[in-house]
């Protein structure tokens, strides 16, 4: 039950109790939440760079800087786009086993798009940045507009990626974005806790992935965007490990699912704001470094992929896809030509499998956007990764 | 609203407000289980001014405290953009498209978990192994908009909508199944007439079969047909169109398309969804030829768009959420043609029937480019389908497949919601010569 007009109360409190009664009355077994402990705290900011320390006129100051530079870079730059935004909020949690929270919590995030045209077709190259904590993530970025820039202009005259199956080496955006997609999703307690049949599928002690792999989520990480002291049911957030030395390890836990499946609680439980339920859902999610270079990566594909950022992705538990920002042909071990329109596909299980090679450069990445489940989004979320090598992933595309 | 307008008036130039109340009671089963209910009520306000020329704008979910609401507008109008387009003025004649059903607004809770448990049931009795999820929504809205120039109007709307389906999963195999229906009108929304293709694809669906890489005539589910959809909507968008994201900016009166091409959006259609009387900035809903036989005829705009193009504007300056208004579909139509969709799947040799695309929202909309996972497609063989295709990648040239491609358009036409684009009703489509990709 969520209402925004306080004088409701006494009516809604009535209609949240029919409403569980109806509920109730169908489902047989009772719900179960896992016991948390209570907590009393109160949460307040510890800012690096504070926003708010900016007036609404120097922020704009600031990005209208980014867009002279982006509208005089010329040739076929037509048009920019750029997004600010920076959210502060206090969240009161309480419950009647007596936990109390006050939580303060700062969303800011943006991002910067050149755009491109050119006999019909239009291209964009963006550059991207969050936090939780520091203001100054947003200033200093000319060199990255620059760069988008040049994208935009360089991808106009990129010939349409081959479809086919290819080796690829991914950046440690998009690797994490894979992470998110690819198993996060899969390792939220609400899509296992009452469905058996992926309970077989999700049993802790399955291998999914070689001695190199490890994805953890994470709520720890001061200034990620998934940062995170308690979650929406009041409960103190950990790293959770998911899959490590490439066994599956753990998941992702309301107090419900967690209780239902006489797991720990770990924190997971996040709900947009007042007006939705908690729901298990990812903090900071990442791929531990592993001990391969770029050029280890590279040197010995014939005919491969570098595949840089994302645009965004999909899963439907079993299969995940991805629009790629950009993306390199790679000939003979060598980086060769840029190509557009690349996007990925593949099978979650056996693409996990298929990780060959994991980068020992884990790069803490934060941007704009976030994660959407069941109509709650986008909601803050960060992925940390390192590159990645995988085998036989499908792109999309003229043969 | 009259006194918000009124205190606004002695700040700033024009003003102009929105305020909507909604209340949603979304119901949701997973696992074959009663998983939610949740009743959310919401009142908006959304307050634009004009001051020294420049357009500011604040929301606020707090009704009677409006000066806060007011000091927000007028402290951005300074750091906002020109007043480069007029509010609406005076009376204006609405349209009364029929978008509000009583028997929506008094359908009880009970009766739509009645329904949702059938569903599932009706899922489970043939496979008992499947498991059931479905999400029903009954959403009953008021929207009122008034400016300082005169203009007012103001409507109420129920819509009844949502979607069920199974999973199945065998090992590292996962079948996800799932239908839509939704309309204004309790009548109008049969969810019990989906369950046979549900459990058509369920049964078929079950068996994987190989599909070689290559290029094969698909038919298009309207599901589906949304995401082929999608780069033309975003090109036909009056701010893509203004700021030179669009590459149409010079092609109206254009043959761009085949023939058989007609978009409409019309905000006025008696029990769509996405109709409205009025827009969030006061211009009447209308009904507007995008493409008319594969010639592009019009954009679809809000005031501002249309003022920087000096057109006029078409009712399609619609908030999502908080924002500010932004030019939006209502009722996004692809007209269907005159073949049953049997008879185009029935035309199909050696091909393919996709029913959903998983990730295909995520390309570059202004160059067409449409490339998505086939989350669930099927082969078919001498019109028949013959088993599921998985790992699968479609691609396409959205502006020339409809131009060059175009095979056919069904009779038959669904209520859909395109991702990140809104509500359409659209027909079958028959497609040739489309890439696949997919493991060597």
């Amino acid at each position: 039950m969520s209402f925004n007009k306080l004088e409701d109360l006494e009516a809604k409190v009535q209609q949240a109790i029919t409403q569980a009664r109806i509920i109730g009355e169908t489902r047989k077994e009772k719900s179960t939440l896992a016991p948390a402990p209570v907590v009393r705290d109160e949460v307040r900011l510890a800012l690096k760079t504070d926003p708010r320390q900016y007036a609404l006129e120097e922020k704009k100051a600031i990005f209208e800087e980014y867009n002279k530079a982006i509208l005089a870079y010329g040739g076929p730059i037509t048009t920019s786009s750029i997004f600010y935004t920076d959210k502060f909020s206090t969240i009161h949690f309480a419950n009647s086993e007596g936990t109390y929270i006050v939580q303060e919590k700062l969303d800011l995030s943006g991002s910067i798009s050149a755009v491109a045209t050119r006999d019909g077709l239009t291209q964009t190259g963006r550059t991207s940045f969050g936090s939780s904590d520091d203001f100054a993530v947003a200033l200093g970025l000319e060199s990255k507009v620059e760069e988008a820039c040049q994208e935009a202009v360089d991808l106009l005259s990129a010939p349409v990626v081959k479809g086919g199956e290819y080796t690829v080496v991914v950046d440690p955006k998009l690797a994490g974005i894979f992470a998110h997609e690819a198993f996060g999703h899969l390792s939220e307690g609400d899509n296992v806790y009452e469905n058996k049949q992926l309970q077989e599928v999700m049993t802790l002690g399955t291998r999914f992935g070689g001695d190199h792999l490890t994805i953890y989520d994470s709520g720890l990480d001061r200034g990620a965007r998934g940062y995170l002291k308690y979650d929406d049911e009041g409960v103190a957030t950990e790293r959770t490990d998911l899959i490590r030395d490439g066994i599956l390890v753990g998941r992702l836990h309301s107090r419900e699912t967690a209780g239902k499946m006489g797991e720990e609680v770990t924190g997971n439980a996040r709900a947009l704001n007042y007006r939705f339920a908690p729901i298990c859902r990812m903090r900071n999610t990442c791929i531990a470094p592993g001990e391969a270079t770029f050029a280890d990566m590279i040197k010995d594909i014939k005919l491969g992929l570098y595949v840089l950022d994302s645009y965004g992705g999909q899963t439907n538990g079993e299969m995940f896809t991805f629009s790629a920002g950009k993306a390199y042909m790679i000939r003979d071990g060598e980086l060769a030509e840029l190509v557009r329109d690349v996007n990925l596909t593949g099978n979650v299980f056996t693409t996990l499998k298929n990780i060959d090679m994991i980068g020992k450069d884990f790069t803490a990445f934060e941007a704009a956007g976030g994660c959407g489940k069941g109509q709650q989004g986008p909601l803050p979320t960060s992925e940390w990764a390192p590159h990645l090598r995988i085998q036989k992933v499908v792109i999309g595309g003229e043969g | 609203m009259e006194n918000i307008i009124k205190a606004a008036l002695k700040q700033c130039e024009k003003a102009e407000v929105y305020y909507r109340q909604n209340t949603t009671t979304p119901v949701t089963f997973q696992n074959s289980k009663l998983n939610s209910l949740q009743t959310k009520g919401e009142q908006l306000i959304c307050l634009r001014v004009v001051k020294d020329g420049r357009v500011g704008y604040a929301t606020t979910t707090k009704a009677d405290d409006y000066q806060d609401l007011i000091d927000n507008a007028i402290a951005v109008a300074q750091f906002g953009g020109d007043y480069s387009f007029d509010f609406p003025e005076g009376k204006a004649d609405l349209p009364s498209p029929d978008v509000f059903d009583k028997a929506v607004e008094e359908l009880k809770v009970e009766a739509i978990v009645e329904t949702g448990q059938g569903l599932i049931d009706s899922i489970n009795a043939e496979f008992p192994e499947a498991n059931g999820f479905a999400s029903l929504e009954r959403d009953v809205s008021q929207v009122r908009v008034m400016n300082s120039e005169g203009r007012e109007g103001a409507y109420s709307k129920t819509t009844y909508s949502g979607y069920f389906g199974a999973i199945i999963i065998e090992g590292q195999n996962m079948l996800q199944v799932y239908a839509v229906d939704g309309s204004t009108h309790l009548n109008e929304v049969s969810f019990e007439d989906k369950v046979d293709e549900v459990l058509e694809d369920l049964r078929i669906g079950q068996e994987n079969v190989d599909m070689k890489q290559g290029t094969y005539p698909v038919l298009l589910t309207p599901m589906a047909v949304g995401d082929l959809i999608a780069p033309v909507i975003a090109c036909v968008n009056g701010r893509a169109v203004e700021k030179g994201m669009s590459p149409w900016a010079d092609k109206l009166g254009e043959d761009l398309f085949s023939p058989a091409v007609t978009l409409v959006d019309s905000g006025i259609e008696d029990l769509g969804p996405g109709s409205i009387v009025i827009d969030s900035e006061g211009v009447p809903g209308q009904r507007t030829e995008i493409i008319k036989e594969g010639q592009l005829t019009s954009f679809i705009h809000d005031l501002r768009s249309a003022a920087a193009l000096n057109m006029e504007p078409t009712g399609n300056g619609l908030r999502r959420g908080t924002s500010a208004p932004s030019p939006t579909g209502s009722n996004m139509m692809l007209l269907p043609g005159n073949k049953p969709y049997a008879e185009l799947m029935a035309s199909i040799d050696q091909g393919l029937i996709i029913d959903s695309l998983m990730g295909a929202w995520a390309g570059n909309p202004y160059a067409g480019e449409v490339s998505g996972n086939i989350a669930l497609g099927f082969k078919v063989e001498k019109g028949m389908k013959v088993g599921r295709v998985k790992d699968c990648m479609f691609s396409v040239n959205a502006f020339k497949a409809l131009r060059d491609k175009l095979l056919g358009l069904s009779r038959e036409t669904s209520w859909t919601e395109i991702f990140g684009t809104g509500i359409a009703k659209l027909p079958y489509v028959l497609l040739d010569g489309v890439n696949i990709s997919t493991k060597s």
